[in-house]
């Protein structure tokens, strides 16, 4: 399901909801991103993050459109809480761009291919 | 002195005591009363924690805060505001003594490299809609009475986090005075593999397969996404193995020497390159899985689990939250 205008840059493993949804990606590095998204709205954001400290997303999974982690499993806590709000969530994602910080403020989406696995896709 | 009792052994309680022990500890309470092999420890139940809080010079001031709806723009100050105040009572000196003795009772049982883990077992915890994973701390590895001290404040302490008070106001909605924490001590497993076990697979819903993660070392690399581990499918009925991933295991959480705790170091290369379980071990986490399963009525089982010396031992055990 590749669609016109959209460039694959990375890929994981899908581990929650099914459903692809478009967003603006948000690099989270801490907490006070967490609450920067708070104040400025989550809705229809995409957020990445790395392998810490990643069940600080709590206070905005009930708003966000999806997760991008480039750790972890089906067992990892946000990979469990995610599935509890049911969004999608890819994780041990692999990024085909040098610094995946550069996708920060880009608009772009995320989509299960089969039951395992995900593809993250830049707007163009 | 109250009649409150503040320390239980683990396994005296079963699922009904959630508000005396917390859920993490009421399901392993359950699980001892049926012989799943469960490390030896105590439990000391929210009342200790409410003590505790009660007899806080911060008291009032507590209170004051737990008692209020918190506005989601306040909850990082007011979230250090808490856990300043409870890192910084002493605990009474009554309950200190009888967790020290109860610890040393637990410590003269093995003579040799005793150590604990501290772990939370929040009453909102383990709930069958809301998991609480990854919500409060657990801490690793402790052996002076110091440490253990410590470790149980800094428990207490996290059910305070942002990010837990954000997970109780948004997933659990249950005020926050009505929120709070045994904590469990218990041996550590000083475990040469360790994962994850859902009693179904959590991908596709099929509740007839079961899906492990494993990794070299402790577990707590695989909740907490610091490792890429092994992933594998197996089939409840025939017990065949599915599907299976090797994950990469670059690095694998050990025992710190030197500071106490864990951290992770490098894998030896060819132990990245396997998986860590063998067919024997997959089969008997399984059966364990779906005796635990049936246990619990049937609902899937969220398991943690950890093997020394080819000995599973079972740490979690929760329901799997929207299936």
């Amino acid at each position: 399901m590749i669609s016109v205008g959209f460039n694959k840059v990375g890929k994981g493993f899908s581990v929650s909801s099914k459903e692809s949804v478009e967003g603006e990606f948000v690099v989270i590095n801490c907490v006070e991103d967490v609450f920067n998204l708070l104040d400025i709205g989550a809705e229809n954001k995409i957020v990445i993050v790395e392998d810490c400290g990643t069940t600080t997303l709590g206070p905005i999974l009930s708003q966000i459109k999806g997760v991008v982690c480039t750790s972890g499993s089906e067992g990892s806590h946000l990979a469990i809480v995610s599935r509890e709000f049911e969004i999608p969530a890819l994780m041990s994602v692999r990024f085909a761009v040098e610094n995946y910080q550069s996708l920060n403020g880009k608009q772009g989406k995320i989509v299960s291919v089969d039951d395992e696995n995900g593809e993250i896709y830049l707007n163009e | 002195m109250s009649k409150v009792k503040i320390l239980y052994d683990l396994g005296n309680l079963g699922k009904d005591a959630i508000h005396a022990i917390g859920g993490k500890a009421a399901h392993l309470g359950e699980l001892i009363k049926r012989g799943i092999p469960i490390p030896e420890g105590f439990v000391l139940s929210t009342s200790a924690f409410e003590r505790f809080i009660n007899r806080s010079p911060f008291r009032q001031k507590i209170r004051e805060i737990l008692d209020k709806e918190i506005q989601l723009t306040e909850i990082i100050q007011i979230s250090q505001t808490l856990q300043n105040f409870i890192l910084e009572t002493e605990l009474p000196s009554d309950l200190e003594q009888a967790i020290l003795k109860r610890f040393n009772e637990l410590k003269a049982l093995v003579p040799h490299d005793f150590q604990v883990a501290v772990r939370s077992s929040a009453n909102v915890e383990d709930l069958s809609e809301a998991s609480f994973a990854g919500q409060a701390d657990t801490f690793l590895c402790i052996s002076s009475d110091e440490d253990l001290i410590e470790g149980i404040k800094k428990c207490w302490a996290s059910l305070y986090s942002a990010r837990a008070l954000m997970y109780i106001q948004q997933m659990i909605k249950v005020p926050l005075n009505l929120v709070s924490m045994g904590v469990i001590i218990q041996k550590m497993v000083n475990s040469d593999i360790a994962g994850v076990m859902f009693t179904a697979n959590v991908l596709t819903k099929d509740t007839n397969q079961v899906m492990i993660n494993a990794t070299w070392g402790f577990g707590e690399c695989i909740a907490d996404g610091k490792v890429d581990c092994d992933s594998i499918i197996v089939d409840k009925t025939s017990l065949e193995i599915v599907k299976k991933r090797i994950g990469p295991k670059l690095q694998m959480s050990v025992k710190n020497p030197d500071k106490g705790g864990t951290h992770l170091v490098d894998t030896p290369f060819k132990k990245q390159q396997v998986l860590c379980l063998t067919e024997d071990q997959i089969h008997k986490l399984v059966n364990y899985g779906i005796q635990i399963e049936k246990f619990f009525g049937g609902k899937p089982q969220d398991i943690e689990w950890a093997i020394e010396r080819g000995q599973i031992k079972t740490l979690q055990a929760r329901d799997i939250t929207h299936l």
